[in-house]
């Protein structure tokens, strides 16, 4: 049986390669390197090319998993990664200055896979992740301006139970398309 | 854009420390003493343009982003069998060759050229020009 594949992407720091880290049940493939600009200032690695880890969800299926690079620099990366996948997983930091934008950005450049497959959405870097509806709700409001039937969450991508959320609320969407 | 582009630059320029006009000079050399070469650039390894020679600016910062992801990944594919990291990377078809060159850490070197037959003298040119702007950056030697 052919691995499935989904993708992880969002903005540079949302938190795509810890998510593939704590859900992978493999050791992740990884093209990090040392940043040369500012970035170095508040990450110690960036991921070049991509990530790649695995999940079974069946006992003889096996989800692939991929992680995009964040910068616009990569965004052919995007394209090659997505190429065929079951959906997207999009990540947004809310410690990004304007995250609202970034949602708009990614969804659009991904408004074919998204159409095409599924999408679900995570909002990471959340100050309080006991309590957070004050600072979702804008994500919320956004979501209903648009009409936007996706799966929202916040999400701590070292937590696996999170990510897991994240990924069956994914394939749900699938089995209710079917 | 642009903007954000010239700021990114001058900030490049003084985390690395190092006059950008050597590397081109050092290009230009390579290119002119060598003809084989038909275009080369020098990228870092997360993706960004230093110089490049004989290429549209568009296309040489395309080159620059896509070039640090294939060392990346060849680093990746190396390590992973267990023989440590990737030198050199030649892409070959039947138009042309390119090579990417690690020159340090921080920087890599990419050439290309149309002689399909070149391949040997390609990778000892691009060594040669790697080694030099590798010893411009440890001010071992004047350009």
């Amino acid at each position: 049986m052919n691995p499935l594949k989904i993708v992880f992407t969002g903005p540079v720091g949302s938190g795509k390669t810890s998510a593939v880290e704590t859900i992978s049940e493999v050791p992740v493939v990884q093209t990090e390197v040392v940043p040369t600009d500012t970035l170095k200032n508040n990450k110690s690695l960036t991921t070049t090319a991509m990530d790649y880890g695995e999940l079974t969800i069946d006992t003889n299926q096996t989800l692939a998993l991929y992680g995009t690079p964040g910068q616009t620099r990569f965004a052919y990366m995007w394209d090659i990664l997505s190429k065929d996948a079951l959906g997207i997983i999009l990540l947004v930091s809310n410690k990004r200055r304007k995250p609202i934008d970034d949602l708009c950005f990614y969804i659009n450049h991904f408004k074919y896979q998204i159409e095409s497959s599924t999408a679900a959405f995570g909002v990471t870097h959340l100050d309080s992740f006991e309590n957070p509806q004050y600072e979702m709700e804008k994500y919320y409001a956004f979501f209903d301006k648009n009409r936007y039937s996706f799966p929202l969450f916040p999400v701590d991508t070292r937590q696996r139970y999170h990510v897991k959320v994240l990924i069956e609320s994914l394939l749900s969407m699938l089995e209710i398309g079917d | 854009m642009l903007k954000g582009d010239n700021a990114l630059n001058i900030l490049r320029k003084s985390i690395f420390n190092f006059d950008k006009r050597k590397i081109k000079t050092t290009l230009l050399y390579a290119k002119k003493n060598n003809d084989v070469i038909d275009t080369a650039a020098v990228i870092t390894v997360d993706g960004y343009l230093i110089e490049s020679t004989d290429l549209m600016l568009q296309t040489a910062k395309k080159i620059a982003s896509m070039g640090c992801s294939m060392v990346s990944l060849a680093n990746t594919m190396t390590q992973e069998l267990a023989m440590g990291n990737c030198r050199n990377l030649i892409l070959e078809n039947e138009q042309g060759i390119v090579v990417m060159i690690q020159i340090n850490e921080q920087l890599i070197l990419t050439t290309m050229t149309r002689d399909t037959y070149a391949l040997g003298l390609i990778v000892g040119t691009s060594r040669l020009c790697a080694d030099t702007i590798r010893a411009i950056l440890n001010n071992t030697i004047r350009s």
